[in-house]
């Protein structure tokens, strides 16, 4: 079986800086399967969620092949793009106050999502959205639905986000940090939310944190990103057990140093 | 679409007198031929009321040929309100429309947006519409907003193209791709909204430099002309008589003040609302 996506020698260039972010990035990701990017700040996270979906910023130049179900994301023009994000494909960012609409209404964002993908009925997609809300643990989604990006909390925003991106039962969701900026006693609900979704929904995950703790509680499958390459692609467990790569080993020791100091 | 500058403009008593002030020039303006006391272009009497001071019958006087002066300044509105409106309407049109296309398409169609923008800013706009006036003739009120709303898109399109890159650059509007939103799709919902504020300010400082220039126009004999009353021709008739009948300057230049001084004072306070934006209200 060919896998859900297989992203093969992908760069990205910022020429205006003369630098490389990632250089020659190899990863395959199959249906289902929960797969966690583990890298520190700096080290293209974030830059290669977004080549993955086409969303670069214009100043980055990207090359490789990124292949989602048999299509080249890369290569696709604007409107077959638009199809497949959303859809097939889905993202959630890390900071739910920024990437949401500071002027629309949280329920109208999330009935936006079908709207874009052809329902004309504004009316049943309202009511699909409140209830996706309701199901991603929004109390009274009729009420907050009504309510505006500021007017909600860190961990509510987080559910609309959430929300927005699983309303069209995509095949695979992004997640990039999507619980660094939220208290920890939220990003735990958050992060059983995401968990439940996923196996409820048997979509993909691929996880990109700084936080090992994060990934390893819902990946089966690891990758460390280390100065714009995968350094590592292991299993979880065996990851943690035995961590090949210097910068691997170092970031693991982190979470245990007791443990592997004894 | 509930844009939280828009309700803190509306909290706002200074906004709101404003306001008011245009909303009553533009609804005198709609109403002159039922309110005023007299036909603007009617000599009644070209002897006995030749130049007669303010009276009951006459609230703003009479001119030289015995017209009612209050009536040929309601009319007056028509004209100069009118083609105020219609050319801001135009320019803040022409430039919203080139600023986003130039801003969200980037490229070849940027370049020569960005470089039309540069080009024609540093010409004077009122000698240019002379020099053009000049060349064709007398316009009619209809070319005189095309040429006045023609030369005026150029600041809206800058300040327009200029946000819109801003926003364009929001993790939001990232979010939105990311969620198969297409391109103009993304400028309809979240783009345009987002910069609608800054264009009411544009809008309002338009209409602001426009009344002037259409009176400037009128009154070098180059915009509307006699028998219509205008603002600006209402003051050129008045010039030759300033020492000795002043109500026929005082009341069309309180007109043109009172106007543009709420339309610059509403741009002021939408500022000062979209400043306040993102803070609870």
């Amino acid at each position: 079986m060919n896998p859900l996506l297989s992203v093969q020698d992908l760069h990205v260039d910022a020429p205006g800086e003369g630098r490389s972010i990632l250089r020659g990035v190899h990863l395959t990701l199959d249906a289902g399967e929960t797969v966690g990017v583990l890298g520190t700040s700096g080290s293209g996270k974030t830059t290669l969620a977004l080549a993955l979906l086409n969303l670069l910023p214009p100043a980055l130049r990207a090359r490789g092949r990124v292949e989602f179900e048999g299509h080249d994301l890369r290569t696709l023009n604007h409107a077959a793009l638009c199809a497949v994000r959303g859809r097939r494909c889905a993202m959630v960012f890390q900071e739910p106050l920024t990437a949401l609409n500071p002027r629309q209404r949280v329920g109208a964002q999330v009935a936006e999502v079908a709207t874009a993908h052809g329902e004309h009925d504004a009316a049943r997609a309202m009511r699909s959205a409140i209830d996706l809300l309701g199901r991603t643990g929004l109390t009274d989604p009729g009420e907050r639905a009504q309510r505006f990006p500021h007017q909600l909390s860190g961990g509510e925003r987080q559910r609309v986000l959430l929300a927005m991106a699983l309303l069209l039962d995509p095949a695979l969701l992004i997640a990039d940090e999507p619980t660094s900026a939220l208290d920890v006693t939220v990003q735990a609900q958050v992060l059983q939310l995401l968990r439940e979704q996923q196996r409820a929904r048997g979509m993909a995950l691929l996880l990109v944190s700084h936080d090992l703790g994060v990934l390893a509680t819902t990946c089966r499958r690891l990758l460390v990103l280390h100065g714009g390459r995968i350094v590592e692609d292991a299993p979880t467990p065996q990851l943690l057990a035995a961590p090949v790569h210097p910068h691997a080993r170092a970031l693991v020791d982190t979470v245990r140093p007791a443990e592997r100091r004894a | 679409m509930a844009g939280h500058t828009w309700r803190r403009l509306l909290a706002d008593r200074t906004a709101r007198a404003a306001a008011g002030v245009l909303g009553a020039a533009a609804l005198a303006a709609v109403l002159a031929p039922w309110i005023a006391g007299y036909d603007p272009t009617a000599q009644p009497d070209p002897v006995a009321l030749r130049l007669a001071a303010p009276s009951w019958q006459h609230p703003f006087g009479t001119d030289p040929f015995s017209r009612d002066v209050c009536s040929r300044v309601l009319h007056g509105a028509r004209i100069s309100l009118g083609v105020a409106a219609g050319a801001m309407l135009l320019s803040v049109t022409l430039g919203t429309t080139l600023g986003a296309l130039a801003a969200v398409l980037g490229g070849w169609v940027d370049g020569v947006v960005s470089a039309l923008v540069d080009v024609l800013i540093a010409m004077p706009r009122l000698l240019v519409v002379i020099a053009l006036v000049a060349t064709f003739g007398a316009l009619s009120p209809w070319w005189l907003v095309v040429l006045i709303g023609g030369s005026g898109w150029l600041t809206t399109a800058r300040i327009v193209r200029a946000e819109v890159r801003d926003h364009q650059q929001r993790e939001y509007v990232t979010a939105a791709r990311a969620l198969g939103a297409s391109r103009w799709r993304i400028v309809w919902r979240h783009l345009l909204p987002a910069v609608a504020p800054q264009v009411a300010v544009a809008a309002a400082l338009a209409l602001a430099a426009v009344i002037p220039l259409e009176a400037a126009l009128s009154f070098v004999g180059l915009g509307i002309q006699p028998p219509l009353p205008s603002w600006g021709n209402i003051l050129l008739d008045g010039s030759d008589y300033l020492t000795t009948a002043w109500w026929l300057v005082v009341f069309p230049m309180a007109a043109i003040t009172l106007t543009v001084g709420s339309a610059l004072v509403l741009a002021d306070r939408l500022r000062v609302a979209i400043a306040g934006e993102g803070r609870p209200s």
